[in-house]
């Protein structure tokens, strides 16, 4: 199935190439959860990640002929994604972060209330983790990316990307308290 | 004797499916209180919750139109572009005729001609080049 939805990609890429808005339009929204879910992991904001969810797909789409199918279509996005959510932080600076509001505790069993807590205690860490760790974090631990695709998506050595996730997994290791530890 | 930041990072390689956990690391771990925690704290890191996240067509819309739009710009500025260079290179030779310049317009023809096709392997292997930036 895998490769009947590869050659289905292949198909709308071409059909992009040439400018049919359908085939732009189906293969943005095939990638829009992959995008949008990192862009809101990142920065922790629906509509900051909505609006550069917009941009990296308009730039993707501009630059779609160059394309060369040398990595995956997703990763390849993902990597304009990463630039355009750069590029917004620069903008937005100086500007303080908005937190997305955690959805209250309430009608919530205990495991979940603590798995809550402990995603805000990765959230909060994460928030202190400059990029691109941040992102190599979310992108490995989260969408299961491997070395060799996240050092050609960050022009980094694999073992620079090793390091640097490790040391991004301690630091919220030290941040997040465990189950069964006591908050004293 | 490796020391617990190696160990550590096999022991991350093998969680993330990176590489199987060696020997030595298995041995280590099963002495080593420290490298204990951080694998069990690693397995227990939460991934998050999974939601089902729903297309925003409202978004994938704009971005299509925007870059539509963008493309469409581009393509009309390199036509202008494209359509005054060819008028102008018309008119550069017209007026090399009409003002008695025959002789350098057919030096200029000819090498165009002859040094056209000696770019073409440059422009070739500055394209791969950049090809194997992209990868
Ligand atoms: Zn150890």
């Amino acid at each position: 199935m895998r490769e009947e939805g590869e050659l289905h990609e292949q198909q709308l890429i071409e059909r992009a190439r040439r400018g049919d808005s359908i085939a732009m339009s189906q293969l943005m929204r095939d990638n829009y959860a992959l995008v949008y879910g990192y862009l809101l992991k990142v920065t922790r904001d629906q509509e900051t990640a909505k609006d550069v969810t917009q941009e990296a797909m308009t730039r993707a789409l501009i630059a779609i002929r160059k394309f060369r199918g040398e990595s995956k279509f997703s990763s390849w996005l993902i990597q304009i994604a990463y630039h355009a959510y750069l590029d917004e932080l620069r903008k937005w600076n100086k500007r303080t972060v908005h937190l997305e509001e955690e959805p209250a505790d309430k009608g919530l069993t205990e495991e979940e209330v603590i798995r809550n807590e402990q995603m805000n205690q990765i959230q909060s860490a994460l928030a202190e983790i400059p990029e691109p760790d941040r992102s190599i974090f979310i992108l490995k631990h989260e969408q299961g990316y491997t070395y060799k695709e996240l050092a050609i998506l960050f022009h980094l050595k694999e073992g620079t990307i090793r390091s640097k996730l490790h040391y991004t997994i301690k630091k919220i290791q030290r941040k997040v308290r465990k189950p069964d530890e006591e908050l004293y | 004797m490796k020391n617990c930041t190696e160990f550590e990072m096999k022991i991350m390689d093998a969680v993330y499916g990176e590489s199987e956990i060696s020997e030595d690391c298995k041995s280590h771990l099963a002495t080593c209180e420290a490298c204990q925690s951080f694998y069990e704290s690693l397995l227990e890191l939460p991934a998050g919750t999974r939601e089902e996240i729903a297309v925003d067509e409202w978004v994938v819309g704009e971005a299509v139109k925007a870059a539509m739009e963008i493309t469409e710009k581009k393509n009309a500025f390199e036509r202008r572009l494209f359509l005054l260079a060819s008028l102008g290179l018309t008119g550069l030779g017209f007026a090399l005729v009409l003002n008695g310049y025959v002789q350098l317009l057919r030096n200029l023809y000819m090498g165009i001609y002859l040094g056209g096709p000696l770019v073409l392997p440059i422009i070739i292997w500055k394209r791969q080049q950049r090809g194997r930036d992209h990868a």
